[in-house]
């Protein structure tokens, strides 16, 4: 009954606009609060020690790391040469600069980790480019938040990261396991791309000479080393994915300086300001929900939903579809960050008891989560492309829908064929 | 110089040291990696102080973010409520998180003092240390907080601006 109280507190400050963070700290204090009055009382200093180990983590020390990457390249410039190489490889199919976008944020993703940051990088540059060539507004600003949702899937990805700290998995498995399901994602929305090219005569680009793919690949190619540098650094035991991230930091900071030459040090500590104070106040989010997840555990919310879920079936597959469901319908409402450090520790023990594989349903649950940022009301990602493009959320929702609907197959398929998540885990590290 | 151009400056200080943190540890992890893949020799704090400073930078690194605006949080509804009702809904959460913020820094105080006791290992630091950056982010959260209070009873409705600069435009933030 207090866990209740305290989950509609935290909804109802979500909702009025209180900082994410300090909602969940907010709801998490009320329950201590009344647990003193009310149950098995909490000792408020539960909190404090909780917020503070939850962060003091080394494996969480790859996501600064993995943005301040980001930053770099962005920085660099690299995000227009990856889209000039995309152009070239892929603007003259059925599709147009809808496959650029696609494809170009296929790159982004082995380079961020982050949904949000790729679709504002890209978005910025190709939907402005699109709208002149006379693209509606809503379906560029649509197709680019759905292939952003790319890069919480390929390696690097910051969502990973932490469900491997909270789960207990192997962040290189994750990241491995992420590969193929990206792979899907990405010729699911280049077809649809196609589809739609074909039937609203959707004009293309005119065809890239060799020489000029050439020229293109050899300015865009180097930063899609950085995905390369993870895996093989996982793949043959020579780093753990934080060391990694550092050994990315420095790739970039030499493709920046020494190749591009576009990186001054000024360039260097803005971007390293910029990202400190992104991730700080994402881990701010990450160290509230901490307590949050425990206090659920502590108030028996793990019990309780396995109890419920299993009086409906104890069959792993309808399991799947009901928490699926669950996921995207609160993925709507709650960022991707905080329902995922909530959840795990409730739905992890239930599906592996059933024999489900853990790094399947935890690439499933990232997926799912993923997809809550492309759905209204609260979409992270129709926001930043509404902004964008000057058009309404749900307008961007509209034209995004057939790119959103392939997604959502593609988190079925993926659902229910283990092995497309599994098998290259299974074949490099297991 | 004015108290609001002093505090920009504190503010620009604080964000550069926040950035200047994660070089730092960054360099400290690479050092770290190279020191045991090339010549089989880690340091012992290969993996304890780059997480202290980690800690550090995410909370006084967020106290830094809110002063300058940036923070993750919902606005769809808030935005659509008229000036009015919509301080009086920022009021009230903004006190809400005061209040949170003076619990933490209350329920710091017993944590801090166990772990002061001991000493870490691999750094030869006090244990204290990495509790110390919850309560110091907090008291800079505070600032913000009563900051921005003060706004709002000044007829303002809470936009992420930067403390201590005005709005872009010139305009007084949400007076309408």
């Amino acid at each position: 009954m207090l866990l209740t109280i305290c989950i509609i507190l935290l909804f109802l400050f979500v909702l009025l606009g209180m900082d994410i963070a300090f909602a969940i700290g907010m709801a998490a204090l009320a329950f201590i609060a009344a647990s003193q009055f009310w149950g098995r009382p909490v000792n408020p200093v539960l909190f404090t020690k909780t917020v503070t180990s939850g962060v003091d983590s080394y494996a969480l020390l790859a996501i600064p790391m993995y943005v301040l990457a980001g930053e770099l390249m962005t920085k660099a410039g690299v995000t227009r040469r990856l889209i000039d190489f995309a152009a070239s490889l892929v603007a003259h199919r059925p599709g147009g600069l809808a496959n650029v976008g696609i494809t170009s944020n296929l790159f982004m993703a082995g380079i961020s980790g982050s949904a949000v940051a790729d679709a504002a990088a890209t978005g910025s540059i190709l939907i402005p480019e699109m709208k002149r060539r006379g693209y509606a507004a809503r379906y560029a600003a649509g197709v680019i938040s759905a292939s952003a949702a790319m890069a919480p899937i390929i390696p690097p990805s910051i969502l990973f990261i932490l469900l491997a700290s909270i789960a207990n998995l192997s962040v290189g498995e994750l990241f491995i396991a992420g590969i193929l399901p990206g792979i899907v994602m990405y010729f699911g929305l280049i077809g649809v791309s196609g589809f739609m090219a074909r039937r609203y005569n959707i004009p293309v680009e005119p065809k890239a000479s060799w020489e000029e793919r050439k020229r293109k690949m050899k300015a865009g190619i180097l930063p899609l080393g950085a995905p390369l540098i993870i895996i093989i650094t996982k793949v043959f035991g020579i780093a753990t994915p934080t060391e990694a991230a550092s050994v990315v930091v420095l790739y970039t900071l030499i493709i920046g300086i020494v190749v591009y030459r576009d990186m001054t040090l000024k360039g260097f500590f803005q971007a390293a300001v910029a990202a400190a104070a992104t991730t700080a106040i994402l881990m701010m989010t990450v160290a509230f929900s901490q307590i949050f997840g425990q206090i659920a555990v502590l108030a028996g919310l793990g019990r309780l939903v396995q109890s419920w879920l299993l009086s409906i079936s104890d069959n792993p597959y309808v399991l799947f579809l009901i928490i699926n469901l669950l996921l995207l319908v609160l993925g709507t409402f709650l960022d991707a960050l905080p329902l995922m450090l909530i959840l795990s520790p409730i739905f992890f023990p239930l599906m592996t008891s059933l024999g489900v594989d853990p790094i399947h349903f935890g690439l499933v649950m990232v997926f799912n989560l993923v997809l809550g940022m492309v759905t209204p009301p609260v979409g992270l990602n129709l926001f930043v492309m509404a902004r964008i493009s000057g058009i309404g959320m749900l307008e961007v929702f509209r034209g995004g829908l057939p790119f959103y609907c392939v997604l959502w197959a593609a988190l079925l398929l993926l659902t229910y064929v283990p092995w497309i998540t599994l098998i290259l885990p299974t074949l490099l590290i297991r | 110089m004015t108290p609001s151009s002093a505090f920009v400056r504190f503010r620009k200080f604080g964000e550069a040291v926040c950035g200047l943190v994660l070089i730092v540890f960054t360099g400290l992890v690479l050092y770290s990696v190279t020191m045991r893949y090339l010549f089989s020799a880690p340091p012992r704090w290969g993996e304890e102080l780059p997480k202290l400073l980690f800690v550090w930078m995410i909370f006084v690194g967020a106290a830094f973010a809110h002063f300058a605006g940036i923070n993750l949080r919902m606005t769809l509804l808030i935005d659509r409520v008229r000036s009015g009702p919509r301080r009086v809904i920022e009021l009230v959460m903004h006190s809400l998180t005061l209040v949170m913020l003076l619990l933490i820094l209350w329920y710091s105080i017993p944590i801090i003092q166990l772990t002061s006791r001991s000493t870490s290992l691999a750094t030869g630091l006090n244990d204290g240390l990495t509790f110390w950056a919850l309560p110091v982010g907090a008291g800079l959260l505070l600032i913000n907080q009563v900051w921005r209070i003060a706004r709002m009873l000044r007829g303002e409705v809470d936009h992420p601006v930067p403390l201590g600069e005005p709005p872009a435009d010139g305009r007084t933030p949400g007076v309408e």
